[in-house]
């Protein structure tokens, strides 16, 4: 008797949970916003790539937004954004899901979502970052992949001081770096580019399981801090034998472990700190397995810190950047021999100026220096240090 | 010297007359607030508080944004322009934050919204009829 009791409970309790209050109406609300993004953008560095692309000009990226609430507790998202970069339809999808959300501290989703692990994640979208430039440790989705597909449970307690949460598993595209701008510096910023860096080849895009976590603790508008992780089944890791005179690249299963704190400080809108810092590393141990060397651990840091003004219309900003990330496993006598990493650490210090004059316009002026630094193990492969400027302006048009 | 008071009075009348509030703040019969503080009204209408002191859910709703009444109710009540709010509501939407309240495109269809909804609050223009909903004072 027990047992049909607690059947019952556990099929009614689902569909309480679902209910609706049916006394007010709810309205289905629409709502849909995007950006359109062109550029114009200048460097210096003395090679890059197979061409020597210093400038370039033309649309950077369209990004398009639209949510439909059918019910009161039941939001419908996606989020399209395209660059002229973009690899394909799949790639175009930054964010589609469903979000049901129980009450406030409770919020469960399904779809795909911006890796949601901290505030910076969302320069990604235009008007959101005052620089036309996307952060290092945003840009080169190396620490942390772009989206991860599955589900989502997300909510937030308090009042004046609240606390936030997001938990997201499900699969992930395995790339690094992913280009954008005109001249595909953006997300190249340290330069090295050997063959069979994950992101470079479409066949090794493999989709595999990782999920992320995140709490903040914020005080109002005022001050935020959080805490943010990601793990994945699959590294960013690519093994590359020079020994027989011909590059060939290997991915041992390997994994992603990565962390970071970010704080924020807003006063009054005005001025705004924004800064993170984040670690983590790749291991493997499939070239053990090869008898090339023990458990092989590549370890990356980075951090970002921001001062913006804000004054209405015009937003000056000064920002500072530091990312170093183990590319990957460098084999010069053959996967048997000893090992050399192939790395490059890269800071960039800049600043600039954003000009909103209506909703419709946003003009961005950005100029920074930059510096890689690389170690043996890059140049042995041939990769030159470099000290180069980049400049951009940027013209954002919303609706 | 008498004409030239008269002169002054007529201008410094004048220039207070502009500046009178040319919206009504109103909300549902129902609800017991007589005022609402700035702060309070900004909170409600950026959806950073959902609760009315007596715990009714808020439902705050906007006109479009090329009401001349939503343009001076932004400025002086939420402090902000409607494109600074606009670009507010791109920055929250884009981060997976709130969505910005429904937009009405005229009075009649906010002060029906309000008369429908027990937590909702709606601003109309100064001469608007109010008849069936509540006008509170905004300080």
């Amino acid at each position: 008797m027990k047992f049909y009791y607690l059947l019952l409970v556990a099929l009614i309790v689902p569909f309480s949970l679902f209910s609706q209050d049916e006394e007010e109406e709810w309205q289905p609300q629409t709502h849909v916003t995007g950006y359109i993004n062109t550029i114009a953008e200048y460097n210096t560095v003395d090679s890059w790539r197979e061409a020597n692309k210093d400038v370039g000009i033309g649309l950077s990226e369209v990004g398009f937004l639209a949510s439909y609430k059918p019910l009161e507790k039941l939001e419908l998202k996606s989020t399209l954004v395209y660059s002229h970069l973009t690899a394909n339809i799949q790639a175009m999808v930054v964010e589609t899901y469903a979000k049901y959300g129980f009450n406030k501290s409770l919020n469960v989703s399904a779809g795909k979502f911006l890796a949601p692990l901290s505030p910076i994640n969302t320069y990604f979208y235009a008007p959101l970052n005052p620089s036309g430039v996307l952060p290092m440790l945003v840009g080169h989705f190396y620490i942390y992949p772009q989206s991860i597909s599955g589900f989502q449970v997300s909510g937030m307690a308090g009042d004046d001081m609240k606390v936030e949460y997001n938990v997201t598993y499900g699969n992930y595209t395995t790339k690094g770096h992913m280009s954008s701008g005109i001249t595909s510096m953006i997300g190249y910023e340290d330069l090295i580019d050997f063959p069979g860096a994950p992101g470079k080849t479409n066949e090794e895009q493999n989709y595999d399981l990782g999920g992320s976590g995140r709490v903040a603790f914020k005080y109002g508008d005022l001050a935020s801090i959080g805490a943010n992780m990601f793990t994945g089944t699959r590294a960013t890791l690519a093994a590359v034998d020079y020994s027989t005179g011909e590059q060939v690249v290997t991915y041992p299963t390997s994994q992603k472990n990565s962390f970071g704190v970010d704080a924020h400080l807003n006063v009054n809108d005005q001025f705004k700190l924004n800064a993170e810092y984040w670690t983590g590393y790749n291991e493997t141990n499939e070239l053990v397995d090869l008898g090339a060397a023990d458990e092989v651990k590549l370890e990356y840091d980075g951090y970002y810190v921001e001062l913006i003004y804000n004054t209405g219309k015009f937003t000056p900003f000064a920002r500072y950047e530091q990312l170093s990330d183990g590319k990957g496993v460098i084999a010069l006598a053959g996967l048997t021999g000893p090992i050399m990493v192939a790395n490059a650490s890269v800071s960039s210090i800049g600043g600039g100026i954003a000009y909103r004059p209506i909703y419709e316009v946003l003009l961005k002026f950005d100029y920074r220096l930059l510096n890689t630094e690389m170690d043996d193990g890059a140049k042995a492969i041939g990769m030159e240090e470099d000290s180069y400027s980049h400049i951009m302006l940027s013209t954002v048009f919303s609706f | 010297m008498k004409q030239i008071v008269f002169i002054i009075s007529l201008i410094v009348g004048f220039a207070f007359s502009a500046e009178a509030q040319n919206y009504k703040v109103i909300v549902n019969q129902s609800n017991s607030q007589s005022t609402i503080t700035k702060k309070e009204a900004s909170s409600f209408f950026l959806k950073k508080k959902s609760k009315w002191a007596s715990g009714e859910k808020v439902k705050a709703v906007d006109q479009t944004p090329k009401s001349t009444t939503r343009s001076s109710f932004s400025s002086e009540v939420l402090g902000k322009s409607i494109g600074q709010i606009r670009a507010f509501w791109q920055q929250s939407v884009f981060s997976g934050g709130a969505t910005p309240p429904q937009e009405m495109k005229s009075d009649a269809e906010v002060i029906q919204y309000v008369k429908a909804n027990k937590g909702a609050i709606g601003y109309v223009s100064a001469g608007a009829n109010t008849a069936g909903v509540k006008v509170i004072t905004v300080q």
